[in-house]
């Protein structure tokens, strides 16, 4: 059904969409089912391999342990994006758009850099441990970070602005006029239930799953504190044991009963697939409303991404330690840079392409094609690239591809397709059909259409969705170390090479470096954005 | 030779049909109007012979050629129309002056061509000082108008109007009314309006069909080829 | 005028854009200066090098100085966290990338030779290395060995233990630091302990130190780190490690543990090379190979920071390196000592990883 509640053309052909999804697992699938076709090849062994690991008490108990983890690390990091994303959205703190940024950024920045902050706050020698004025509780100086409520600690931390987007996607999409009508009749409270109430949970939950969904998978983190959980037995048993088909069947289970939470979490947000941003101006909070909303954003903000960078910061001790790391990480900057480049433009545009034959497809196809993608991101990075391994290193194309850096983009490819293909297909879904109808009713070809119509008004979600790409490839460390060829190594490498003697100024130097990389081309991107936004405005001042 | 002909024309939404084996020939170079209540099948007449949907049985045909049928469809694109949509469906990211241009790039490549049959056509719908101007900025009647310019502009053998005077207060809606059928009648497009308003066509020499219960009746003047 | 022109019943012939010509063409010659069709013309090896970096690369370096094959390595990271390139090289045995194996231990390096990935090649420069640290076969050979020692703050510990098993006593309560014993070095110590001892009392040491809240550091740097600052005052580490403290002027001491007369001997782990069997480049790989394991880089290796013990019979270097012959080593065969490492490991991460 188009937006006017008219039934969508049928004229186009129906293979399209069958062909986008056929690409989506020719691109996300191959990797994970050669490692099964490999593991499968010894029925046998399999038997016993999993059988031996299902028998493992140890193994239940890691389960156990990862899913409390995500647990509370939904707990935590809900707590602190939802109400940051009712602030953002509804009281308009000072400086609202310097915070949400900022709420925002530690999703862009590698869990395990957030972590050695951290380290450097509340480890054993942290600098909170040493320096606390004594007015400083007992309770922060002694709070055990190589725990589970640690790590659970720093993963909120990390993925509160999962919590914070899902929540402002359904306050900015409340029809507005419908609330100030209930408004009228109802006291505020009572009429913002009504309204906004439902939404507002639905996404509260779906933001709690999502993180739940991520720390389950999470490893870097758990890893640098010493905690173990699943997905660090599954790297031990490569790495210890060298048993890829046992790590291949133990992260089934991690990857199975995700399916159905992402379908969960698909269909929650299709709910909101019709809404449009609310254009209706915000009626001025009260005083003490700003006031106490930018304290609570600041203070998220404080914990979230300024207290740990700003202890790496500390560590580096001087800007001549940055300058260092940056002359001798010179290579590695520019490989990550070009690496970073080519898959997130290379991905962006093949998700975009294939959000336009998707556009119109029946939904459940659509919630099809975007399983399928996640598989790939959800398959441990180790898996992935083995399996990439195992399919490109062969005599012909396949080897002019493997053993150079193309290699790295297209793992890449496959594992961030997902970033690429699904807001940009829920934003294409919610343009209007009529939009397409119009310009096809007046002879424009679909390649025009999809150039003139689709890309232009998909530019903002395409943006969002390279950078994001873009800072998630430049610190990418599993498949890297597993596909990056001999002389072109990346900086995520070259960090945890360092990291093996420890924390230092040069590692602290390093992840700052590698920081600003994955969020240089987004500063800039908002720089631009808030000097058309001013330029704008005074035009339309004039 | 009707310009436009439908045989046993049906469509079904869900079971419910819609259009129950219609069958109508519209004059070449003429107006006519559609005429019924809300939710009798206007709109779905205009989009199947747009051929933005597929009928389920019978046929459409443009002059003597079959358009649309169950068993095949020629695009939109390729049928030589302009249309004016219901919800208007302006691009919300182009000025008016990029709208019209972005159909007649279809048309053309001579730049210059294109520049001046837009400033033409702007001029036309008293829209030449809205031309830099994006669609949420612009009234409803600036809205229709720049949807009818861009229909219009690229000389369509057949125009599709649907409910194209919507919202407009009664001296807009006329002035703007007759500028449309003077223009279409120079230049003897074949024109075909949905309205459930058939009074503000009063004045106009028309063909009316009127759709109800899934069946249509020819108003005035009846012509040869038709049945009901 | 343009509107007596009579309608178009059809639009114009679509005009060709070349746009889409263009970013073809453009992605084209991309992805070709990315794919590895265009090779070098100059002579290369390729080495997938498990040693420090830091160490490493100067060495290669020279090679490609001297002998103007272009070195092309591939590093790898915190060992104890990722798959390694051992993984990769099981992974690439059908078609290998690289020509040579630099490991910084050899337990591996036997587990490649059993698998089958590893080319025989015997060097004429592993003539005077003792034959318990090179493949019978002639598969791999070590070379410039590190040794497992005991280091200590000066600042608090006047007497430091000379055993590796004084470790467990109760006056070392929850300030002894061990790397994981999963990985790398304290991983093969683990192993030699296992073969040394027997299972069973390698179990009861293993527990005890556990009893006695040792710490588990990320790696043998880290075990460095904690002693220097205090946070741990003895560790187990690698001579390299230690040295570095050592040079660093950090507060700490090292010495070579059971050294008694009746004591059990220090480990020593050497580096070994080895040939990638179908490698693409075998003689540069020879070249690399002869010059890794010539007496000019052990004595490199021996007095740069990392201060590796070389295994050259019969040495001519300065007085101020370690000497092999004046250390007692644990009486071990790698290759039974090899055959202990999967029941070793999987007890480690039983008792260890919870």
């Amino acid at each position: 059904m188009s937006a006017d509640g008219v039934t969508t053309a049928t004229s186009r052909p129906k293979c399209i969409p069958l062909l986008a999804i056929a690409t989506i697992a020719l691109i996300a699938l191959p990797s994970f089912l050669s490692l099964i076709a490999h593991a499968a090849g010894d029925p046998a062994a399999l038997a016993e391999t999993w059988h031996a690991l299902t028998s493992q008490e140890r193994l239940a108990g890691l389960v156990s342990r990862s899913a409390r983890i995500a647990f509370m690390s939904a707990l935590w990091a809900t707590f602190l994006g939802a109400p940051t994303a009712w602030v953002l959205c509804r009281w308009s703190p000072i400086g609202r758009r310097t915070l949400a940024a900022l709420a925002v950024l530690p999703a862009l920045v590698p869990c395990y850099i957030l972590a050695m902050g951290w380290h450097g706050i509340l480890g054993p020698v942290g600098s909170l441990r040493a320096n606390a004025p004594p007015w400083v509780p007992d309770l922060l100086t002694d709070m055990p970070l190589y725990t589970p409520a640690g790590v659970a600690f720093v993963l909120g931390c990390c993925t509160c602005p999962f919590a914070l987007v899902a929540v402002s996607a359904a306050l900015l999409t409340t029809d507005r006029e419908a609330e100030e009508a209930a408004c009228v009749f109802r006291h505020p409270v009572i009429a913002l239930w009504a309204i906004t109430g439902k939404p507002a949970c639905i996404a509260v939950l779906g933001g709690a799953l999502l993180v739940m969904l991520v720390c389950m998978g999470e490893y870097s983190v758990p890893s640098l504190y010493q905690v173990n959980v699943y997905p660090v037995e599954i790297h031990m048993r490569i790495s210890a044991f060298g048993d890829v088909n046992g790590a291949t069947v133990l992260s089934l289970p991690l990857m199975l009963p995700a399916a159905p939470a992402i379908g969960l979490l698909l269909g929650t947000a299709a709910t909101f697939r019709r809404g449009k941003l609310s254009v209706t101006p915000m009626p001025s909070p009260a005083p003490w409303m700003r006031a106490l909303g930018t304290a609570w954003c600041a203070t998220v903000v404080t914990f979230a991404l300024l207290l740990p960078l700003g202890t790496l910061a500390w560590q580096t001790a001087a800007l001549h330690s940055l300058g260092e790391a940056i002359r001798t990480c010179a290579p590695q900057i520019t490989y990550s840079t070009l690496t970073a480049t080519a898959t997130a433009t290379a991905t962006v545009l093949l998700g975009f392409l294939l959000v336009c034959a998707l556009r119109n497809a029946p939904p459940r196809l659509c919630l099809g094609a975007q399983a399928l993608a996640l598989t790939a991101l959800l398959l441990p990075g180790t898996l992935h690239g083995l399996g990439i391994i195992k399919l490109w290193n062969r005599a012909g194309p396949c080897g002019w591809f493997y053993g150079s850096p193309a290699i790295l983009v297209i793992a890449y490819l496959g594992r961030y397709l997902a970033i690429a293909l699904i807001p940009g297909l829920r934003a294409a879904r919610n343009i209007p059909i009529c939009l397409e109808e119009a310009a096809r009713a007046h002879g424009l070809s679909t390649r025009r259409i999809v150039t003139g119509v689709y890309f232009p008004l998909l530019r903002r979600v395409l943006s969002l969705e390279w950078l994001l790409i873009f800072a998630l490839t430049v610190a990418e460390l599993n498949i890297a170390i597993l596909l990056a060829p001999p002389g072109f190594s990346t900086l995520g490498v070259r960090l945890f090479t360092l990291l093996h003697y420890g924390m230092n100024t040069m590692v602290a130097a390093i992840a700052l470096v590698l920081m600003a990389l994955g969020m240089g081309p987004l500063a800039i991107a908002l720089l631009i954005d808030a000097s058309y936004r001013s330029v704008r405005h005074a035009q339309d001042r004039r | 030779m009707p310009k436009i002909a439908a045989d046993n024309l049906t469509k079904s939404y869900g079971g419910a049909p819609i259009l129950n084996a219609v069958s109508f020939a519209l004059p070449d170079g003429q107006w006519s109007l559609i005429q019924g209540q809300s939710g009798a099948g206007k709109t779905t007449l205009i989009r199947l012979i747009a051929g933005l949907e597929r009928p389920d049985a019978g046929s459409i045909r443009f002059d003597t050629k079959v358009v649309s049928s169950p068993k095949g469809l020629i695009p939109p694109e390729q049928r030589g129309i302009g249309m004016v949509f219901q919800t208007i469906a302006l691009w919300p990211h182009m000025t008016v002056e990029q709208h019209l241009d972005f159909v007649l790039r279809a048309r053309t490549r001579n730049r210059k061509e294109r520049r001046r049959t837009i400033h033409k056509w702007l001029e036309y719908l008293h829209l030449a000082d809205r031309r830099k101007t994006l669609p949420h900025e612009l009234s409803g009647g600036e809205k229709q108008r720049v949807a009818l310019a861009r229909a219009m502009c690229v000389r369509p053998a057949i125009l599709l109007l649907d409910e194209p005077f919507t919202g407009m207060d009664s001296s807009l809606r006329t002035e703007l009314l007759d500028l449309v059928y003077t223009l279409t009648s120079a230049s003897r497009s074949t024109v075909l309006c949905a309205t459930h308003h058939p009074e503000q066509f009063a004045e106009l020499p028309t063909v009316a069909l009127a759709i109800e219960a899934g069946k249509i009746a020819i108003a005035s003047p009846p012509l040869p080829e038709c049945s009901t | 005028m343009f509107l007596h022109e009579k309608p178009q019943s059809r639009p114009h012939a679509r005009p060709h854009s070349v746009l889409p010509a263009v970013l073809g063409v453009i992605a084209a010659v991309f992805l070709a200066s990315l794919s590895g069709c265009s090779r070098s013309p100059l002579p290369e090896v390729v080495v997938y090098v498990a040693h420090d970096q830091i160490y490493s690369e100067p060495i290669l370096r020279a090679f490609e100085a001297r002998t103007g094959i272009r070195v092309k390595a591939a590093y790898d990271s915190e060992t104890s966290k990722t798959t390694g390139l051992v993984q990769r090289l099981i992974a690439e045995a059908t078609r290998p990338q690289a020509d040579v194996f630099w490991n910084n231990e050899h337990a591996q390096t036997m587990r490649l030779r059993e698998i089958g990935v590893l080319k025989k090649y015997t060097s004429p420069n592993a003539k005077t290395i003792p034959q318990a640290f090179k493949c019978p076969d002639g598969y791999w050979a070590g070379f410039g060995a590190r040794a497992r020692v005991i280091i200590y703050n000066t600042d608090h510990v006047s007497k430091p233990p000379d055993s590796v098993f004084d470790l467990v006593a109760p006056e070392w309560k929850g300030k002894v630091a061990i790397a994981l014993p999963l990985f790398g070095t304290t991983a093969t110590h683990a192993a030699a302990l296992f073969e040394q001892l027997g299972p069973e009392a390698a179990k009861r040491f293993f527990r005890d130190l556990r009893a006695n809240e040792v710490i588990v550091a990320t790696g043998n740097s880290h075990v460095r780190d904690l002693v220097a600052t205090g946070e741990a005052l003895v560790g187990l580490t690698d001579t390299d490690d230690a040295n570095c403290g050592v040079l660093d002027g950090k507060p700490v001491k090292w010495l070579f543990p059971d050294q008694q007369e009746n004591g059990y001997g220090t480990l020593l782990i050497p580096n070994t090379v080895a040939i990638i069997k179908d490698g693409p480049n075998l003689e540069p790989a020879k070249q690399l190979v002869d010059f890794l394991l010539s007496t000019e880089i052990e004595i490199e290796l021996a007095g740069s920071r990392a201060s590796q013990i070389p295994l050259h019979e019969g040495l001519e270097a300065p007085n101020e390196i370690l000497r092999l012959d004046g250390i007692r080593q644990i009486p071990i065969d790698f290759a039974s000592m090899a055959a202990r490492v999967p029941e070793t490991m999987i007890f480690i991460r039983e008792e260890f990883v919870r």
